[in-house]
């Protein structure tokens, strides 16, 4: 199911239920995600299986984990709790017939759960909640890229003062310079008596 | 009918204000278990021949056997003459002249005009111990009541699974909903398609090379490829999902549907035993494995609606009675040179102590909170299979799991089809 992308960014999504034409269902309705929405397309990868879905998510990057919360084998909160461990930046949503209070409770304060959305879901509001999950996730993604520019050039301003540091010791005064009244440069004639 | 419940039918008609029109000493004498005739005040003024028995075990002198036999009445409370008396049944230790304690199952009846009582006595034995259990919540009950309990505990069944179904019915809504809409949305795009089409075709200005490119390009932004590949899929899935929906509504249907006319009939026990474990399949939200280990069976002579409802209650239980990595099995197998069969249904859930196994037959006993237990699921389940001359038993370990076997005659004896 991976298609080309139309235009700028490709999303990857894993939606995870147990049972297949839910994932299907789902990945058909992010699949014909309105562009006004999202700049980007959505590839979907499902999984019915806990244990692969997190197999895959130590494979590859993914912008958002959408999950079920009733399920057989793996309940929806400790599957999320484990991708949190596994990729702590992707955007999580759950999807869920019956949430009760606390288990919603729970999946926020232990999984930073993006949103609840119901079963059955609401086409346009899934695509919504899912369209703002990715923008968020985007804006995350660009805002540590930003925290990463900005450290780095930290991390130079500081590398350039050691430069700086060292030189001065070296040859006292040499960072200094000293100007007339007219901004010109005054060199002393002591300054070159080392070369 | 067995013994008891002549006895209780003989007891329930001398209660009868018909008592006075027919020979009721006569009628005292036939029966099988022994019954005692107490007058206004207590004391005993008749006794049948068993009783009679019964009281010379007690007492060299019969009628100091007899008034043993019914001392500390619970009709019979001294200072209390004018409280309302009604039927009820005691257990009681009668101690007899050689310092020996006799146990007695005692069955008050309260008589109509003359103002007699009557008290129907049976020794506790060893088996009765267990047996007690048995007072069924069905013994003792006319066939409507018995309808209408069963009937209601079916449904208090089906309640407590009502949040297991909403998801059941709730997925395959989830899906075909959101399937219409994406059909919506494929429809628009072909539509778009074919006014494209007509509208190319009208325009004669461009040549045929590029009207065709355009419509090309067109059928590429609209993910015509995708939409036809997916288009059968989805149709697919969606009739799938609705015959889910049809396939649990019927289920649920045929269980709660109250068939008064249906009686014993030659049945296919593991037809019965899918149906039910469809039911309890699909609203256990698959937490639960099933697993079923079938021997070739032949046709049982059975009410069928009534067995379904036994599987029900078992398979509920174990249902409830399981954490996660539940697992059910259900084992049928032959006994007895073919006269009997065998069904075995095991879970590898919570178990039960001594204690608790030795009550769950006894009616209202639930472990369960309140709205989850009606604790008569297994004491209707005892009394329908009793009522097909079979046994259920109870094999439990705490932290391990439980087996319920139950054990059938392939073919009922005639009195009793006669007497059902
Ligand atoms: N498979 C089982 N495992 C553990 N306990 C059981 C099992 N089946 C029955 N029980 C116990 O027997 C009790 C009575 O069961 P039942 O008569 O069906 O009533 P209810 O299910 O409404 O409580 C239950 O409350 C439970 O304690
Ligand atoms: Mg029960």
């Amino acid at each position: 199911m991976i298609e080309e992308s139309k235009s700028g960014h490709t999303f990857h999504i894993l939606v995870l239920d147990d049972e297949d034409p839910i994932v299907r269902a789902m990945t058909r309705v992010l699949r014909r995600m309105p562009e006004e929405w999202l700049d980007g397309n959505c590839q979907v990868h499902g999984y019915q299986d806990p244990d692969e879905a997190l197999a895959s998510l130590r494979d590859r990057s993914y912008d958002l984990i959408i999950s079920d919360l009733r399920m057989p084998r793996m309940d929806g909160i400790s599957f999320l709790r484990q991708t949190l461990a596994i990729q702590p930046d992707a955007m999580r949503i759950v999807i869920s017939g019956q949430a009760d209070l606390p288990t919603v409770m729970s999946a926020v304060n232990e999984t930073q759960v993006f949103r609840f959305i119901d079963k059955p879901w609401n086409d346009t509001e899934l695509q919504m909640g899912v369209a703002q999950a990715l923008r968020n996730s985007l804006l995350q993604r660009e805002n540590r890229r930003l925290a990463d520019l900005v450290r780095e050039q930290r991390s130079m301003i500081s590398r350039h003062e050691e430069a700086l540091r060292e030189l001065e010791a070296e040859s006292p005064g040499i960072t200094q310079v000293k100007r007339d009244a007219s901004g010109a440069i005054l060199l002393d004639d002591s300054d070159f008596d080392e070369d | 009918m067995t013994a008891r419940e002549e006895a209780l039918a003989g007891a329930q008609s001398m209660s009868g204000d018909r008592v006075d029109s027919f020979d009721a000493e006569a009628v005292l004498e036939t029966l099988p278990v022994s019954v005692v005739v107490l007058d206004a005040h207590g004391a005993p003024c008749q006794a049948n021949a068993p009783a009679r028995r019964l009281a010379s075990v007690v007492h060299s002198d019969i009628n100091q056997g007899l008034k043993n036999l019914v001392a500390n009445s619970p009709l019979f409370i001294p200072g209390e003459s004018d409280i309302e008396h009604k039927d009820c049944e005691d257990r009681y230790e009668c101690h007899a002249e050689d310092g020996r304690a006799l146990g007695v199952i005692r069955q008050w009846r309260v008589a109509g005009a003359a103002g007699n009582t009557s008290c129907t006595l049976r020794p506790i034995r060893a088996e009765d111990k267990a047996e007690s259990a048995q007072a069924s919540a069905l013994d003792g009950k006319s066939t409507s009541e018995r309808q209408s309990m069963i009937h209601a505990e079916k449904l208090a069944t089906v309640g407590q699974l009502a949040a297991g179904m909403a998801h059941e019915i709730n997925n395959p809504i989830c899906y075909v909903q959101s399937n219409l809409g994406t059909l919506g949305d494929y429809l628009n795009k072909l539509f778009g398609l074919i006014e494209l089409s007509e509208q190319l075709l009208r325009d004669s200005s461009v040549d045929a090379g590029e009207r065709l490119q355009s419509f090309e390009q067109r059928k590429q932004a609209d993910d015509y490829q995708l939409i036809a590949e997916d288009l059968p899929a989805l149709l697919e899935e969606s009739r799938e999902g609705v015959e889910r929906i049809r396939q649990i509504v019927q289920n649920l249907r045929d269980f709660s549907r109250m068939d008064p006319s249906e009686n014993f009939r030659l049945f296919d026990i593991h037809r019965a035993i899918e149906t039910t474990l469809e039911i309890v399949r699909s609203l256990s939200g698959g937490r639960v494995r099933f697993a079923t280990y079938f021997q070739s069976l032949p046709l049982v002579e059975c009410n069928p609606t009534e067995l379904n409802q036994v599987f029900m209650n078992i398979l509920v239980n174990a249902s409830h009675a399981v954490d996660v990595d539940g697992a059910v099995e259900i084992h049928t197998s032959v006994l007895d040179g073919g006269n009997s069969i065998s069904i075995r249904i095991s879970d590898n859930g919570s178990g039960m102590d001594e204690a608790t196994q030795a009550r769950i037959f006894e009616p209202f006993f639930t472990t369960k909170e309140v709205g989850k237990g009606t604790g008569l699921g297994l004491s209707i389940s005892y009394g329908i299979i009793n009522k097909h001359g079979g046994r259920i038993g109870v094999e439990s370990q705490v932290g391990q799991g439980t087996t319920f076997t139950i054990t059938l005659p392939v073919r009922q004896e005639q009195s009793r089809l006669e007497s059902s």
